[in-house]
């Protein structure tokens, strides 16, 4: 007798008896448990080493405070329960912590001092109205301004072409009526990479600084802190883009000169009316010095400035602005508007935020510098040599 | 339906493994539980370690209690805030008693 062959459907309902459903459920249960296992072993596996990483931070610290405090240069020390090594190289420490998990390398420099208080704040200025109008809440005493360290500048490298700098005699006249007297740069690429550039974090441009208007932001790729100190005006007439861990610093300065005045028609030089800042009367160059100018009068659109800027002399704002970094003044904050006689002054048109990085500062949220630890080149010092922040070589 | 004493205890037996299996698979289900909540406890003292470390570089001092707290992570240790200036670091205490007192040992070359 031929017996009928079941069907697959048979065969499988038949299949999906109870016992074989709980022995599918009490596998796939036991299989994702032990997978959770795996999955929670890896995560506790990243969390010690985390834990080792900041032991290795502070075990670092400490034999840094202890170097600095014993006057010591290099050494084998035993802190908390890690090996630490350190190996000095000029003002370089280069610190080896051993720990369970391996080797971390950490690196710190020898401050002279530490930065300007002033560093530390997102807004500042010297006088209670010009803070006002920026939102900031340092109002710092002239006398406490960060002051220039001569000798670094004189020996700071100077802009070049390949850095995307190049000389233009004419941006000043195709600008201003009245041209200029000391030498104008333009910094004119669309896209500047400086990531491998080695200066000491500081950068000098002797004469005017040009951000000229185009369409496209100037963009640059920065691994490491910048400062630019500008010997002369800053013409900021288009956004400024700054990509990786870098941060730049615009930074005008006064110092050679010493005519510092509030440009009220924002013509680009002085004229009849404007308001002298320093001086009983008006002398050297036409455009004055240290002025910052965001825009030109008339010129509309918007900017947005990545780089902090510390202004020496006037701040003068033509269009709207929205600065990123910390914006620090010495004297005072002029709005401009397209008919500068007819027209009202801009309403707030200048957004001082230093929301760029503001992972930098947890409690803070903003941009601003650690001035125990963070150098700021270009601006003498004040207090004891410290080790800066501590930078991860390799973990 | 009558059902041999082999496939009796087959069945007995398969049913048996089934429930140990069972048994591991929820044992295992709630020490991964316990071991989840005990790594993000963990996790978040590790964060508030470096949080408290990034504070000190920036300058902002902690207070007592916070670093007692980041303390729980290094037993036997303890963590001070160091100065030298206004500049501010996160060390292990160097000179406590009991526990703390062999934390640091130099060999300066």
């Amino acid at each position: 007798m031929n017996a009928k062959r079941p069907s697959f459907v048979a065969c499988a309902v038949r299949a999906l008896s109870p016992t074989t459903m709980i022995a599918i459920a009490a596998v796939t249960f036991l299989v994702v448990s032990v997978l959770e296992q795996a999955d929670v072993a890896h995560r506790a596996r990243d969390i010690n080493r985390q834990l080792e990483v900041v032991r290795a931070q502070i075990a670092a610290e400490t034999a840094l405070i202890e170097q600095v405090a014993a006057g010591d240069k290099g050494g084998q020390l035993q802190v908390a329960g890690v090996h630490v090594g350190v190996a000095w190289q000029r003002d370089l420490c280069t610190v080896y912590v051993t720990g369970a998990s391996g080797e971390t390398v950490l690196a710190s420099r020898q401050l002279p001092g530490g930065a300007p208080s002033v560093f530390s704040h997102a807004r500042a200025a010297t006088d209670a109205a010009t803070l006002a109008e920026i939102g900031g809440k340092l109002c710092e005493a002239p006398d406490n301004w960060p002051e220039l360290d001569l000798s670094a500048i004189a020996s700071a490298p100077r802009v070049t072409e390949s850095l995307g700098f190049r000389r233009d005699p004419e941006i000043a006249l195709r600008h201003l009526a009245s041209g200029s007297d000391r030498p104008d740069y333009v910094w004119s690429s669309n896209r500047v990479d400086l990531a491998k550039y080695q200066s000491g974090g500081l950068l000098i441009v002797p004469g005017n600084l040009w951000l000229e208007d185009r369409e496209h932001a100037l963009t640059l790729n920065l691994a490491k802190d910048l400062v630019v100190i500008i010997e002369g005006n800053l013409h900021l007439l288009r956004s400024l883009h700054v990509r990786g861990r870098g941060r730049l610093l615009l930074a005008t300065d006064t110092a050679d000169a010493g005519v510092v005045f509030a440009d009220i028609d924002g013509s680009g030089g002085w004229t009849t009316g404007d308001r002298l800042h320093r001086g009983a009367a008006f002398a050297g160059q036409v455009e004055g010095s240290g002025n910052v100018y965001l825009g030109l009068p008339g010129a509309g659109g918007t900017l947005a400035c990545d780089a902090g800027i510390l202004v020496g002399g006037e701040l003068h704002v033509a269009v709207r602005a929205d600065v990123r970094g910390p914006l620090l003044l010495r004297f005072g904050c002029t709005f401009l508007s397209g008919e500068h006689l007819e027209a009202p002054a801009l309403t707030a048109p200048l957004a001082a935020t230093a929301s760029r990085l503001p992972g930098r500062s947890a409690r803070r949220r903003q941009w601003v510098f650690g001035v125990g630890r963070d150098p700021v080149p270009g601006f003498l010092v004040t207090g004891k040599p410290r080790p800066s922040r501590l930078e991860f070589r390799s973990r | 339906m009558k059902i041999s004493c082999e496939r009796l205890l087959y069945r007995s037996a398969t049913l048996s493994a089934l429930a140990v299996m069972g048994g591991l698979a929820t044992w295992l289900h709630v020490r991964v539980g316990e071991t989840r909540e005990v790594l993000a406890r963990r996790q978040c003292q590790v964060h508030a370690v470096h949080e408290l470390h990034r504070a000190c570089e920036l300058g902002l001092r902690p207070d007592k209690g916070q670093l007692e707290a980041a303390a729980v992570l290094f037993p036997g240790m303890q963590l001070r805030c160091a100065a030298i200036g206004d500049a501010l670091y996160l060390t292990f205490a160097t000179h406590g008693s009991g526990a703390n007192r062999n934390v640091l040992s130099m060999n300066a070359r």
